[in-house]
């Protein structure tokens, strides 16, 4: 089914299950019209978070929020966020891109791992991100300014250190951080479990997993391995496949190519799994 | 299985297997389930450094796990890796469950105050590296029995530890034991003291099957099983363990009948294992034992099988400290205030000035304090001034100053500050910085290299091909090429229609990106670098050659000054030949993409003695010359980082490159001879190397520290972030490492 983007309303309130502050910071930062940018690494809830941030104030309101997402990557260029004018039969129409139906409509428009995309193209977000809130669209010669509803937030994975790809002072310094790491045991027990219908019990076993194996970091695993792929074993095992199997197509060959951090994993998941 | 084992197809037939083959992934269980970096080691490594082993085991960190070199117990090569694994757990669950937290306050009130002070401060007088558990065994008077005995309850509560935690594991555990004890028991040379003892003490753990045991050990074994069984609880301590230790001493000790005596145990897998002369029947024999059918039923029990995996508690536990023992000793943390004079001349040693208040106390002035602040992180500026050997032709903004004078060899000399972090301020102009040339090696350990690590280099080379500008993307809105793109076309045709003149910018080219980056490598070429890169403390002996051995001797072994590093096996070469081999692969790596580097090697006595070494610069091709140089690196003497990074970062902001990295490759903390005022003091040379990294940083110039030193977490962690630094546990990695460091750096 399609759905005009800015007409993308989440319906039904997505689980999150707080770790700290994040929901007030978040909430106070929307309230202020402070743009937020998420930073974690992967697969640790910050797209859940804000679904769930979008619904719950949304909610809040009394309104349907639309939520906007755009995941960045190196050609994305200013009119793919901004727009451009396309040909339509004989005449020329301006396209809003994703940006400036955020903008117009009210909606919250997050741009997933920011840092992939060109320097020169994320200089556009600037006037949207500090006092001004305000869009340039210089094809058309207009200024926009933002509906009142409308939040940019960013997310950012800084786990991956290359002196290229990181985010310029100018940038991050018009955000607030919130900073997401994976959670404590229990509380990814309980996530797991959740997502997946398994017994608590299993689900422990599993956060247990992702704690070993995250004490991997230094050995090529610098992201250790995602509540995610937790949840895709979860999920193999409530279909029935052996536990042990399951965290080794999901977990063990999922995070590794090398046959001996492969082997090693392996003799964790057996350690926990009989 | 378990496990993807690359045996070969004679080890897969024999069904032993070599730890060699599996220390990789075990070392990655190790840490996977401890949480720390652990080293495992052949216990060779153990027996060499000290040849009393057997008698009296050395002290080693808490991060070594030591194995076997082979397993060969059973034919089934599962078995044999079981046991492996098993060991491995076992020791980190020594780790992981609270062992070497012991502390010796815990126990105090079980010894007569007099007997433990006495004995302590016997210890603390001898100065003896000791640690808890070892000042523990040495309250009782037979110190060995009381090893054996904590050991051995220690090795029961870590078990259950583990099964708890593990049930995969506990699984594992079970089904290993029995195996175990069935082949165990089968043997007709095993000693079956030692198994009935074992079966006594083992018989508090989850592995049950079902043997034999003498109905006169009955009541004995209950006793033992009412005073272990707290041990199986799951707030259960290493306390707990040892009052059970003394509790069951006192117990066994006051039995003539069961006299303990230790012996070495033949198998590796059991170093040291103690056993009990179980009393016999009149006639001598055990009518209940396997091979003897029972007299009755009821002389059956369910006993658990053997588990012999241990190691002296002792070896892997850290040292108490002087301060430990004081703390221990005085039975407080009460000091001694300062005395006014003795405070005031600790100030004038500092050359802090001080006056007296109206109520005859020291007090500093607020500027001596702030030290007139020098303090920048800024970008640098040297600024001119009288050098001792001349003048400086700085200009302003300059990052270095070369002095107008030479030394005698024709050597660029500079000067450099270094931060005192006591004083909070900088020592200007502390260093003496010279930059020399390395001279050439006559050894080709360049091909030697290359055809050695022949697989890494091939795959760094295919790696670093991906990085070729002429690979990578294409670039859109370019006013020429071979393809139209769309986008553009159509934002032209509709500026055409518009009215508004359209951009000529609408095809796509694949062009040459050219990469922007200067990377300096700098190499720690302190006398460190001179140790065994495995860590051990004195190379292997080469073994004499047998009458019938054929080995080839290259002609370079009979040449007296060339030490042969890479025909030896791998645990004979130095760290700084691990660093040269790098180095070489970084080079062919570097080849393939072109980039701007330089390698330079540093090495310090002294302050006004820091010799940077040009090995490439970079300007250089990596040519005949460079390679030679390579090879004629050799070790210095130590380590002063923070003025090498100076002039580093002198040099490389020259460069017009957009993107700079500094690479600092070192084997050890920063130290020198005058690196502070107290040569013991750390702190110091940690402070000035932090804060010439922030110089670097706050220039625009990436810094990045590897090293192979185990314990460079512990200070690395304070002078740099995260994400700036890499700790390779094995040194011999180091060549595989580098190239993805540089990798991950620059895409």
């Amino acid at each position: 089914m399609e759905t005009p983007v800015e007409e993308y309303h989440i319906l039904k309130e997505p689980y999150y299950l707080p770790l700290s502050d994040e929901v007030a910071i978040f909430q106070s930062a929307y309230e202020a019209k402070l743009p937020v940018l998420l930073k974690g690494p992967t697969g640790c809830g910050k797209t859940r978070f804000i679904e769930y941030m979008t619904y719950r104030l949304g909610k809040a309101m009394g309104i349907p929020l639309p939520l906007i997402t755009v995941a960045c990557h190196e050609d994305l260029s200013g009119s793919d966020l901004v727009g451009r004018y396309l040909l339509q039969e004989n005449k020329t129409i301006w396209i809003d891109g994703p940006i400036t139906r955020a903008v117009k409509y009210g909606a919250i428009c997050y741009l997933d791992e920011i840092v992939e995309a060109r320097k020169d193209t994320t200089v556009l977000i600037h006037p949207l991100a500090d006092y001004r809130r305000m869009l340039p669209i210089e094809k058309k010669g207009e200024i926009l300014e933002a509906h009142e509803n409308f939040l940019l937030v960013i997310s950012y994975n800084p786990g991956y250190q290359s002196v290229l790809k990181n985010l310029k002072h100018s940038t991050r310094q018009r955000f607030v951080a919130i900073e997401f790491r994976y959670p404590t045991r229990n509380n990814e027990a309980t996530i797991v479990a959740h997502e997946t219908g398994l017994p608590l019990d299993l689900a422990v076993d599993l956060a247990i997993l992702g704690e070993k194996v995250r004490h991997l970091g230094d050995q090529g695993l610098q992201e250790g391995v995602s509540t995610r792929l937790l949840i895709y074993a979860g999920t193999l095992i409530r279909k029935g496949i052996e536990p042990r199997r399951a965290c080794q197509v999901a977990v063990a060959n999922a995070v590794t190519d090398e046959s001996d951090l492969i082997g090693g994993i392996q003799e964790v998941i057996f350690s926990i799994f009989p | 299985m378990g496990t993807n084992l690359k045996l070969s197809q004679e080890r897969k037939t024999s069904g032993a297997v070599f730890l060699r083959d599996i220390i990789r992934p075990l070392k990655f269980y190790a840490q996977a389930l401890s949480g720390e970096k652990m080293r495992l080691s052949p216990l060779k490594l153990l027996s060499q450094s000290s040849p009393g082993y057997r008698s009296r085991p050395p002290f080693a960190d808490v991060e070594q796990i030591f194995l076997p070199e082979v397993c060969q117990e059973f034919s089934a090569p599962f078995m044999n890796f079981m046991a492996f694994k098993i060991s491995t757990a076992h020791q980190i669950g020594f780790s992981e469950f609270g062992t070497y937290a012991f502390q010796l306050s815990s126990i105090r009130d079980l010894f007569s105050p007099e007997i433990f002070l006495t004995r302590l401060r016997s210890i603390y007088s001898q100065r003896m590296s000791v640690s808890p558990l070892e000042v523990f065994f040495r309250l009782f008077p037979n110190r060995e029995l009381a090893h054996d005995l904590f050991q051995i309850l220690e090795g029961v509560r870590i078990d259950h530890c583990l099964g708890r935690a593990y049930r995969g594991l506990k699984k594992e555990m079970v089904d290993y034991c029995q195996t175990a004890i069935e082949v165990k028991l089968k043997q007709p040379d095993f000693p079956r003291e030692t198994t009935l003892f074992n079966f006594m003490i083992k018989s508090a753990s989850f592995c049950q099957i079902v043997s034999f045991l003498p109905r006169s050990f009955l009541n004995h074994f209950t006793d033992f099983l009412s005073l272990v069984s707290p041990l199986l609880e799951k707030q259960a301590t290493v306390e707990d363990t040892a009052r059970t230790t003394i509790t069951l001493y006192e117990r066994i000790s006051s039995k003539p009948v069961f006299p303990l005596k230790t012996v070495p145990d033949g198998s590796d897998f059991g170093l040291k294992v103690t056993f009990t002369e179980i009393p016999f029947n009149e006639k001598g024999t055990n009518p209940a034992w396997p091979g003897n059918p029972a007299e009755k039923e009821s002389d059956r029990l369910a006993t658990p099988p053997l588990h012999s995996f241990q190691l002296p508690l002792e070896l892997i536990q850290r040292k108490l400290t002087n301060q430990d023992f004081q703390i221990l000793l005085n039975n407080s943390e009460t000091g001694s205030p300062l005395s006014t004079t003795t405070l005031g001349d600790r100030l004038n040693e500092m050359e802090i000035g001080w006056q007296t208040s109206s109520k005859g106390l020291p007090m500093i002035p607020p500027h001596q304090v702030a030290g007139g602040f020098k303090y920048r992180i800024g970008p640098s500026s040297r600024k001119s001034g009288t050098r001792l050997l001349g003048t400086t032709k700085a200009s302003p903004g300059s990052h270095s100053s070369p002095l107008d004078i030479e030394d005698e060899n024709d050597e660029k000399v500079y000067y450099y500050d270094e931060w005192n972090y006591r004083a909070g301020d900088y020592l200007p102009d502390w260093c003496l910085v010279k930059e020399k040339s390395i001279k050439p090696g006559s050894f080709d350990f360049i091909d030697k290299t290359l055809e050695s690590y022949a697989g890494l280099v091939a795959e760094v080379r295919r790696q670093f091909q991906w990085l070729r500008p002429e690979y990578l993307k294409k670039i859109y809105c370019y006013e020429k090429g071979d393809e139209i793109d769309l986008n553009a076309a159509i934002e032209a045709a509709i500026d055409c229609r518009i009215g508004h003149p359209p951009s000529e910018k609408i095809y796509v080219e694949k062009l040459r990106k050219e990469r922007n980056f200067s990377t300096l490598f700098l190499l720690d070429i302190s006398a460190s670098t001179a140790e065994r890169a495995d860590g051990t403390s004195s190379p292997p002996p080469i073994p004499p050659l047998a009458s019938n051995d054929r080995v080839f001797i290259p002609r370079f072994l009979e040449m007296e000054e060339v030490t042969p590093t890479i025909l030896l096996d791998t645990t004979s070469k130095r760290v700084i030949d691990v660093e040269k081999e790098a180095l070489v692969v970084m080079a062919e790596a570097l080849r393939e993409i072109g980039d701007d580097y330089a390698i330079w090697g540093f090495s310090s006595n002294g302050r006004l003695d820091v010799d940077l070494y040009i090995i490439k610069d970079f300007d250089e091709d990596y040519n005949e010359e460079v390679k030679r140089r390579i090879e004629g690196i050799k070790p210095q003497h130590s380590t002063r980082m923070g003025p090498a990074l100076r002039h580093a970062l002198s040099k490389i902001a020259a460069r017009g490159a957009k993107t700079k990295t500094i690479i600092l490759i070192s084997d050890g903390y920063p130290q020198d001879r005058d690196y502070g005022e107290d040569r013991q003091d750390r702190e110091y040379g940690l402070y000035d190397t932090k804060v010439a990294l922030q110089e670097v940083k706050a220039n625009g110039i990436h810094p990045f520290c590897l090293t192979v030193d185990l314990a460079g977490n512990d200070y690395l962690r304070k002078i740099c972030s995260e994400s700036e630094y890499l700790v390779i546990e094995e040194a011999t990695d180091l060549p595989r490492v580098l190239p993805k460091i540089y990798h991950r750096l620059t895409t």
